[in-house]
């Protein structure tokens, strides 16, 4: 039994300016169906715009589904309480420096989820605190410190803590380290290695930076402009990528291997807009293995293929993939 | 637990800590800063005189002795110690009546402030938290309001319903919370855009919580600073109220119906008027130098 | 001579209200036609001040303490305000991080481009037109033509950067300075961006020194490179050279961190760098990495250590004997 499931995710949004214009519908996220077992880490990547944020949004129980349905084991999302749902997903957030109140010490800030939940009384629940702290290595001499006090790292610390204190079985990081120094994202990576092990967390990591993505995740999702193009193990996507899209974001990534020179990313620069998408596939105007009269007259469905790594492309549908 | 030596000791040499607690900074600040300091003093000073008041005046300041009406005050030709600023056209000592005058101005001022700080604020908040058909409505509202001429309105309000001080604590105060509600809905929104709010959310927490809790000590600093500029206003308001005779009503000491009443005598006795309004202005630049004070020592410092 | 831009011992201060902030200390480097020079560090390391002092963008608050910058022969503090803005733009450009903010909303893209000819140039409006469309075009945007009357808004970060990037050649500098071009960039644009930069180096062969936090930028696009750390310098050198056989102790520590294919395994820990950096306020005695290294020493505390050149081109600022350093590397 999954602990996480989501089925023909979509979100739409209608944007359009002024009283009299008819507004027009944005799908933030289209058709999104992905299953998360338990202590699996999957990553959801992609560019900006490509919807990864709304997802992540929606697994939280923050932003409800236009339509489609979210589940959580055998219960569907409307059926679980606000505080319940608490109880099952926690997200940690990108920016170290407005995800903490700056107006309240670090115990107040692990503290609230134990406060809103009613456990333990006050004396258990500075232990708790403490507790946790260890685990996350803050030293306890920063218990009655602010925010503005920390480096990015503690804070970041911080803010794992507080989505651990109420034992959350499913933990999503939205680019937890993209706002950090290099030499701080090891240690938090290293830390959320970690806990994972530890406390046999489930992650969902939505992240840009392959590097970190491939050091973390057991299974990865790709998407593109709110749909998911390529999903499959870690191995399976690094070492194979079959979409399109999934080969230039992997060309892409710069790393430190300096026999490489830059890479040569053939991608056409036209970017869909996201209210007006390409009919067919939306990927088919920059994609370098664009078919005509294929690519541009229907929209593919993610299949699986081979080695069961679903792809989004006609190209993968007809038989093994190149 | 286990939890790999790796990251707990970079997490225990992370226990240096960069920068003291803002309550420390602001303590500095606030020791540095001339405009908090000089207004806090006189405020403070006001306030002391204010509720001193009947041990402080050295007559009752409605007794009325008219063969001495007019004396000029101690500096001048003719002054006296025993009336220090002198005597009103009724022979009423002008010191005590500026010394009660002080609790007609500060209680005009406090009063009305904290009425339309909870009407204002509660307005603005709200609206900046839930967004959407909610802000739009109170919009309308806070439009409404700020369409209106506050002080004809107070003029036409306090001519229907009669002048007091309670009157006129009570107009001005459900007249002035316009700048609150626009001040606390745009701090609302800022702060609603903030990760942390979105982790209380995630948390479980009921939305009386996260306004409580989350959003209004971080905006509370400005509500301060605000509400100094209301209180300046509602004191003035009232001078002015009472200058045109619809405010407090004499006999009572208020400072802005003491302008008024030394109107007959101006270009003879001057310091009928001066005295007073030398004193709404102090009173009035303090508080709004305090305000200022207050919201430079609250800045919140920028990300290091 | 090839050597375009000579810095030597440049130090930035700035008057903040608990003391003296320390932003840049004794930095040194050169950069050749034709070079690519990565300045690479992490917040608050001193690289964005640096480039901004050489082009003399400096923040009000801060103040050049000291130091050379010899920009072809001239000495770029001894110029008036005048002479140093003409020669902005024109033998110097800067390439922000930032491409939504770096562009004026309410001036259209040609205009801007324009301005920048006709400014150091005494020619006319069509000469400088027909220059923007060359270089729009050259920068990879298609009808360049037709982009000239559009404003910043209405283009997407990727070929608003390109815009910058054709900007600051209007008047084919000898020196172009990025600060973290593509850090606000997608992925994939990225990628181009730098390969655009690349291909316009080699063709006019101008000095570029590029500034980033991101190690993979560095692996793939440098010719030289010097490491940032709290202010200072800590180690120079060639490409090969500092990935291969880095000397100093955050250099290798740097290295270390970043997930790298062939050297980490999945799901197994990333080395990482305890501590934080010392606070830049304040006088800065001996080595300022000393509270996190490895190899710290008594020798590193009290001294001034100076960036001591191991061979031509390459330096490091250690105590520590290089060959030993190299060894501690290598047996990781």
């Amino acid at each position: 039994m999954s602990v996480l499931s989501c089925n023909k995710l979509r979100r739409t949004f209608y944007v359009g300016k002024g009283l009299l214009k008819r507004k027009l519908p944005l799908h933030a996220v289209n058709g999104v169906t992905l299953t998360i077992e338990r202590g699996e880490t999957l990553a959801v990547v992609g560019e900006s715009g490509c919807g990864k944020t709304t997802l992540a949004r929606m697994l939280l129980g923050m932003l409800p589904p236009s339509t489609g349905d979210i589940s959580f084991g055998s219960l569907a999302i409307g059926a679980i309480s606000r505080r319940q749902l608490a109880r099952r997903i926690q997200p940690v957030f990108q920016d170290p420096y407005s995800s903490l109140n700056p107006r309240k010490t670090v115990f107040q800030i692990i503290a609230l989820p134990l406060v809103v939940h009613g456990e333990c009384n006050a004396s258990e629940r500075r232990q708790r605190v403490e507790m946790y702290m260890d685990l996350v290595g803050l030293s306890r001499r920063l218990l009655h410190s602010y925010p503005v006090q920390l480096s990015g790292g503690q804070r970041q610390r911080v803010a794992i803590a507080r989505a651990l204190v109420i034992r959350p079985d499913i933990v999503v990081c939205d680019e937890p380290t993209s706002a950090l120094d290099v030499s701080v994202q090891a240690q938090i990576l290293n830390l959320l290695l970690d806990l994972r092990r530890e406390l046999g967390l489930t992650l969902v990591l939505i992240s840009h930076d392959l590097a970190v993505v491939e050091h973390m995740a057991n299974r990865i999702a790709v998407m593109y402009l709110g749909r998911v193009v390529e999903e499959g193990t870690a191995e399976q996507v690094f070492d194979r990528p079959r979409h399109p899209y999934t080969k230039a974001l992997l060309g892409s990534v710069l790393t430190p291997e300096p026999e490489l020179g830059l890479p040569e990313v053939v991608l056409g620069a036209t970017f869909p807009n996201p209210v007006e998408p390409p009919a067919g596939c939306v990927f088919h105007p920059r994609c370098p293995e664009f078919i005509e009269g294929t690519c541009d007259a229907a929209e593919p469905a993610l299949l699986p293929v081979d080695d069961n790594v679903h792809v989004r492309c006609f190209r993968t549908e007809s038989g093994p993939s190149s | 637990m286990n939890v790999s030596e790796l990251t707990t000791l970079d997490g225990m040499e992370d226990a240096a800590l960069a920068g003291p607690a803002p309550v420390v900074v602001m303590r500095r600040r606030a020791r540095k800063h001339f405009s908090f300091l000089f207004g806090l003093v006189v405020l403070v000073l006001v306030v002391v005189v204010a509720v001193l008041a009947p041990l402080l005046a050295p007559y009752d300041p409605y007794i009325q002795e008219i063969p001495r009406r007019l004396m000029p005050p101690v500096w001048a030709d003719g002054g006296m110690w025993t009336h220090m600023l002198g005597t009103d056209g009724l022979g009423r000592d002008y010191l005590s009546r500026m010394i009660y005058g002080a609790r007609v101005s500060l209680t005009v001022g406090f009063f009305a402030a904290i009425i339309s700080g909870l009407i204002g604020s509660s307005l603005g908040i709200i609206g900046g938290y839930f967004g959407g058909r909610v802000d739009t409505a109170i919009m309308y509202v806070v439009n409404t309001r700020l369409s209106m001429p506050a002080l004809l309105v107070a003029l036409a309000l306090v001519s229907i319903v009669g002048g007091s001080l309670t009157s006129v604590t009570l107009i001005l105060g459900f007249l002035l919370w316009d700048r609150f509600a626009v001040v606390m809905r745009s701090a609302t929104q800022q702060v609603r855009t903030n990760d942390f709010v979105l982790a209380a959310e995630a948390v479980g927490a009921s939305k009386l919580r996260i306004i409580f809790s989350e959003v209004l000590p971080n905006v509370v600093n400005q509500m301060i600073v605000v509400a100094t500029l209301e209180m300046a206003l509602a004191i003035l308001g009232e001078a002015a109220l009472s200058f045109l005779g619809l405010g407090v009503q004499p006999p009572t000491a208020s400072w802005g119906l003491m302008v008024s009443e030394g109107r007959a005598f101006m270009f003879f006795k001057p310091y009928l008027i001066v005295i007073p309004g030398s004193a709404i202005f102090l009173l009035v630049i303090a508080i709004n130098l305090l305000g200022d004070g207050v919201r430079d020592i609250t800045a919140p410092e920028g990300r290091n | 001579m090839s050597t375009v831009l000579e810095v030597s011992g440049l130090s930035v201060e700035i008057d903040v209200p608990t003391g003296v902030l320390h932003a840049a200390d004794d930095v040194s480097f050169s950069v050749d036609r034709g070079e690519t020079l990565c300045i690479v560090g992490e917040s608050g390391c001193g690289k964005t001040i640096t480039a901004l002092a050489i082009m003399g963008l400096l923040p009000r608050s801060a103040r050049r303490v000291s130091g050379r910058l010899v920009l072809e022969g001239a000495n770029l503090p001894d110029l008036d305000n005048q002479d140093l803005a003409a020669l902005r733009g024109e033998r110097m450009g800067m390439i922000f991080q930032d491409p939504m903010t770096s562009l004026n909303p309410v001036f259209t893209i040609g205009e801007q481009l324009e301005e920048v000819y006709l400014r150091h140039r005494k020619a006319g409006r069509k000469e400088a037109r027909e220059r923007a469309v060359y270089l729009l075009e050259r920068s990879g945007i298609p009808a360049a033509a037709s982009r000239l009357g559009q404003y910043p808004h209405q283009l997407s970060g990727g070929l608003r950067q390109r815009v910058m990037i054709a900007m600051t050649l209007m008047c084919n500098p000898t020196l172009i300075i990025a600060d973290e071009p593509t850090t606000a960039l997608d992925v994939t644009i990225q990628a181009q961006i730098l390969h655009l930069l690349a291909d316009l180096q080699r063709e006019v062969q101008m000095a570029l020194i590029l500034v980033t936090h991101d190690l993979g930028i560095v692996a793939r696009i440098a010719d030289r490179v010097a490491v940032m750390y709290a202010g200072r310098i800590v180690e120079t050198g060639t490409r090969a050279e500092i990935f291969s056989t880095p000397v100093h102790p955050y250099t290798q520590g740097l290295l270390r961190c970043i997930p790298a294919p062939g050297r980490t395994r999945r799901g197994s820990p990333l080395g990482a760098i305890g501590g934080m950096v010392p606070s830049p306020i304040g006088p800065a005695i001996g080595c300022l990495f000393r509270n996190r290294c490895r190899y710290a020493r008594n020798a590193c505390a009290p001294n001034e250590i100076t960036l001591a050149e191991i061979s031509p081109g390459r330096a490091c600022r250690c105590v520590l004997d290089p060959e030993e350093s190299r060894r501690n590397f290598e047996a990781q």
